[in-house]
């Protein structure tokens, strides 16, 4: 009985200690999307590529993805209910490219308080070249919590 | 700096034993009287406590000690943990879980507060547990937003899973009445094996706590009655 004070004290202490320390983590949104870096085709070795005036819309969609931007990088959303997904890219209203991107994809789970996710891996890359000179898978997985460029567009 | 502060008071609050283990190794050099021997069943508090701050779950354990020889105890410990998320916790998470599982857990202690004066029956423990959780768990709904395209939901039926670790746990125990043990202890679990837990990770696992991490640090909050064999 000599230390119970002590005792209970410190029990009561580590108690608010262990609590505080318990949080919640931080999760990531838009995991899904092939990143995308634009490069001019005219050079040999890679530089960046700004367009002026970029729309992004999926196939079939209503709602652009972009709309009239001045960007030298895309972020390109993957369908989750299909193995490709369809993206119809302009810099007006006449010069428009079509671009598929092919994939598997894996179901993940991520922790406990961010739950499901999918990893995709790109197979292929399928487009028209209105304005694409070529397009150059550099890093095929796209995963959460990575923001690795996964594919360079050349443009001409 | 709140934790920092929770910290230091804690380091410091804990330094009052000091005083106790030194008058306690001095009155051991001038007492002989062997320590009770027994056995204790107990309850282990955690769940209950736990329970204020995940109101999902439900866990409740039994503890026993049994003095092995004189500053060595086995200390076993079984108990089960129910979980399902409420539909707050399920939307915000975006997906719904429930596991139910059991756990066992069995270890040595030793006792470096042996006191040896008449009437003291208070312990500083310090040990090595191993725990084993069997659990069955699902998820009966998720979903995955995407923002753009259309939304995947799925579900993932009920299956079995294993974890082991091991535990370092340390505490104090005393005697509040004869033969009626209040202790605590702090513990530190690494889990070393977990099974079949790609699918969907355990929320919780039984007895070592949270499933996503590898190291858990956790208190346990036992009162216990002693029935005695030997004196």
């Amino acid at each position: 009985m000599r230390f119970f004070g002590a005792l209970l004290l410190t029990l009561l202490t580590g108690l608010s200690l262990f609590t505080g320390c318990q949080g919640e983590e931080a999760c990531l949104s838009n995991q899904h999307a092939v990143q995308a870096g634009l490069y001019s085709a005219w050079s040999e070795a890679d530089k960046d590529s700004t367009l002026q005036d970029l729309s992004l819309v999926g196939l079939d969609r209503i709602d652009s993805i972009y709309a009239n931007v001045t960007i030298s990088e895309v972020f390109m959303p993957l369908d989750f209910e299909s193995d490709t997904s369809t993206f119809v890219i302009g810099v007006s209203e006449t010069l428009k490219d079509t671009l598929s991107v092919v994939y598997q994809k894996e179901l993940d789970f991520i922790s406990r308080d961010c739950g499901y996710i999918f990893t995709f891996d790109i197979d292929t890359i399928i487009y028209t070249n209105a304005f694409i000179d070529s397009v150059a898978v550099d890093y095929p997985t796209v995963k959460y919590g990575e923001t690795i460029e996964n594919i360079k567009l050349y443009i001409y | 700096m709140v934790k920092q502060l929770k910290i230091l008071s804690f380091i410091f609050i804990s330094l009052l034993f000091v005083p106790s283990l030194v008058q306690a190794q001095k009155d051991k050099k001038n007492n002989t009287t062997p320590q009770v021997q027994g056995i204790t069943v107990g309850f282990n508090f955690e769940g209950v406590v736990n329970r204020f701050f995940d109101t999902d779950k439900t866990a409740f354990s039994a503890v026993t000690h049994l003095n092995l020889s004189p500053g060595w105890f086995f200390r076993g410990e079984a108990g089960f943990e129910n979980l399902e998320f409420s539909d707050e916790n399920a939307e915000e998470r975006n997906f719904s879980y429930e596991s139910n599982g059991s756990f066992l857990k069995a270890g040595l202690l030793y006792d470096f507060f042996s006191v040896d004066e008449v009437g003291n029956n208070d312990n500083i423990f310090v040990g090595l547990n191993y725990g084993f959780a069997l659990q069955e768990h699902r998820s009966g709904g998720y979903t995955i937003e995407n923002g753009y395209w259309e939304d995947f939901h799925g579900s993932e039926s009920a299956y079995v899973l294993n974890t082991h670790w091991l535990e370092v746990s340390a505490g104090p125990r005393t005697e509040l009445l004869k033969n009626l043990y209040m202790g605590w202890t702090v513990n530190l679990k690494v889990k070393i094996l977990q099974d079949n837990a790609r699918k969907l990770q355990p929320y919780s696992v039984p007895g070592f706590g949270n499933g996503d991490n590898t190291v858990n640090v956790g208190f346990s909050y036992v009162i216990e009655y002693m029935i005695p064999w030997k004196k």
